[in-house]
């Protein structure tokens, strides 16, 4: 039964590569990658801010979480840098 | 009165919670040994992954799985990672003070978590040394991309996450500072900036980000990693609506039974029941139950529809599952994992003189390990079945991956149990 079932299941081969290729055609024309992000980055960065205003009116705190924030990030993004050019000591090339 | 009196006095509550850094028996010394062996393990099995190539380990293409136990390993964490701080917005947006004792807890585990998906991923990687070019192609990926999505979001949700325990820790820190004069320069680094009356802020701070985190996580879990899957229409068995909020109750189910475990080794192991009361242990069992019982209502929702009269490709992955090679593990994984772990917390909720503190450790136990195994019959199954007309794979990890994988748990049990030996684990009280 289930030799059967692959046989047929050749038919459907083709319905899904023609689905993918119309799927991928429509998500390289409309970079949806930029709406999903502003979806989700968006409301994090209003949230954030409006973490940072407020009583009590304070400059400290929010400049130290600014500060923090970008060096976090920035040590995240020399972390990959940093991993990539050790691997490259160990993986032959 | 009588209430007052039972309550712990300030200081003999901070000295009993700062236990783990006041006392370092031998104990410590021999779990960290144990845990150190499978970590260095696993740098010599990823050493040799990286000088040989993925050839060691057992996924193959076209015919077999390209991906395995390291994605599996991947979704779980970034699943723990997602419910842990979601305990601790959840306690800081609704007033759960009750459960204050875990919100660090959940947030320590979180950023682990984070962590451990990321060296998971680097791991699955073939050429891990490009790493770098994620960033440098980062602006021509990010559009079409769901793994550029990934990487942007886990980026955003780690930093916001890591901040939001540092600005919540700062007030204990000045307490650790005075009494850790050895570490104590450690401590001033970390409070850079402080004042005594900045307590107010933050919390105003922390109550605002906890919206953000709960929105990321809702995005993230229930968002960008599931649609890696979900978006995929030519992989049967993953390309489906019901993705993301799949992966969201998994993620919150399976963070909140690591919470639970966690909290209960801690509570056993520092003499905590004073602090970690059973309420908390009855209260997230109870919680945990439901959404394992939700979780089960997906899967037939998900096996329904993949059976009754879908595409014969999705029949199939189902039939590998029902009664194919994966039935052994998926059987076990739905009747002792979910099934019967939800049925014994539900009842304890609905019978309360049925809770028992150690039956729910266990029960949430085995979830968290049925939780993991769900994430394997996730990634492995559908990609057997090829698209192409080649012959069907089959794929079991192989010593490599499982050294790894084990590697990668033992290394993050080992940064929990640094990270209690530095930092109070759970929120000390004023002195």
């Amino acid at each position: 039964m289930i030799d059967l079932l692959l046989r047929l299941t050749d038919f459907v081969i083709p319905a899904n590569a023609i689905a993918a290729e119309v799927s991928d055609r429509q998500t390289m024309s409309g970079n949806i990658g930029f709406i999903v992000l502003a979806i989700i980055v968006g409301p994090v960065i209003i949230l954030t801010i409006a973490s940072m205003l407020g009583h009590p009116r304070t400059f400290r705190i929010p400049g130290l979480f600014i500060g923090s924030m970008i060096l976090l990030i920035s040590a995240i993004i020399s972390s990959f840098a940093a991993a990539g050019m050790l691997l490259k000591l160990i993986i032959p090339q | 009165m009588a209430a007052m009196m039972r309550r712990p006095e300030p200081d003999r509550t901070n000295v009993a919670l700062l236990r783990p850094l006041l006392h370092t028996g031998q104990g410590f010394y021999f779990f960290a040994v144990a845990l150190l062996i499978p970590a260095a393990w696993f740098v010599y099995a990823w050493y040799l992954q990286l000088i040989r190539g993925l050839g060691l380990t057992s996924m193959r293409t076209p015919v077999g799985a390209p991906w395995g136990a390291y994605i599996a390993n991947f979704v779980f964490f970034v699943g723990l990672a997602h419910g842990g701080i979601a305990i601790a917005a959840a306690i800081r947006l609704l007033n759960l003070t009750k459960y204050t004792p875990v919100a660090r807890i959940g947030e320590v585990l979180t950023i682990i978590s984070l962590m451990m998906a990321g060296v998971s991923i680097t791991i699955d990687m073939g050429r891990p040394d490009r790493i770098f070019n994620i960033i440098i192609y980062w602006p021509q990926r990010v559009g079409t991309s769901s793994l550029s999505w990934d990487v942007t979001v886990i980026i955003i949700y780690f930093t916001l996450s890591t901040l939001y325990l540092w600005l919540t820790m700062r007030k204990d820190l000045v307490l650790c500072a005075k009494r850790f004069p050895k570490l104590s320069w450690f401590y001033k680094i970390l409070l850079i900036g402080y004042k005594p009356d900045e307590e107010h802020k933050i919390e105003r701070m922390a109550w605002w980000l906890s919206i953000a985190i709960v929105f990321l996580i809702v995005m993230l879990s229930g968002g960008v990693v599931p649609w890696i899957f979900g978006l995929l229409p030519s992989q049967p068995g993953w390309f489906s609506a019901l993705a993301g909020p799949y992966f969201l109750t998994a993620a919150i189910g399976s963070a909140i039974a690591a919470v639970i475990v966690v909290s209960g080794v801690l509570r056993k192991l520092f003499n905590w029941q004073e602090y970690i009361k059973p309420e908390i242990f009855k209260g997230l069992g109870t919680f945990l139950g439901i959404i394992t019982l939700f979780y089960i209502y997906l899967i037939l929702a998900e096996q329904l529809t993949m059976r009754y009269a879908a595409p014969l490709s999705e029949f199939l992955i189902s039939e590998k599952l029902f009664q194919g090679e994966f039935a052994p593990i998926f059987w076990p994984m739905l009747l002792l994992g979910f099934f019967t772990p939800a049925i014994i917390l539900v009842s304890q909720a609905i019978h309360p003189q049925w809770f028992g503190v150690t039956r729910t450790i266990l029960a949430s136990g085995a979830i968290v390990v049925a939780f993991w195994v769900k994430r394997f019959l996730i990634v492995v199954p559908s990609l057997l079945r090829p698209l192409l007309p080649f012959p069907e794979g089959s794929y079991s990890p192989s010593w490599v991956e499982w050294s790894i994988v084990a590697g990668i748990i033992a290394s993050a049990i080992l940064l929990y149990t640094l990270f209690l030996k530095v930092f109070p684990i759970v929120e000390l009280g004023e002195e």
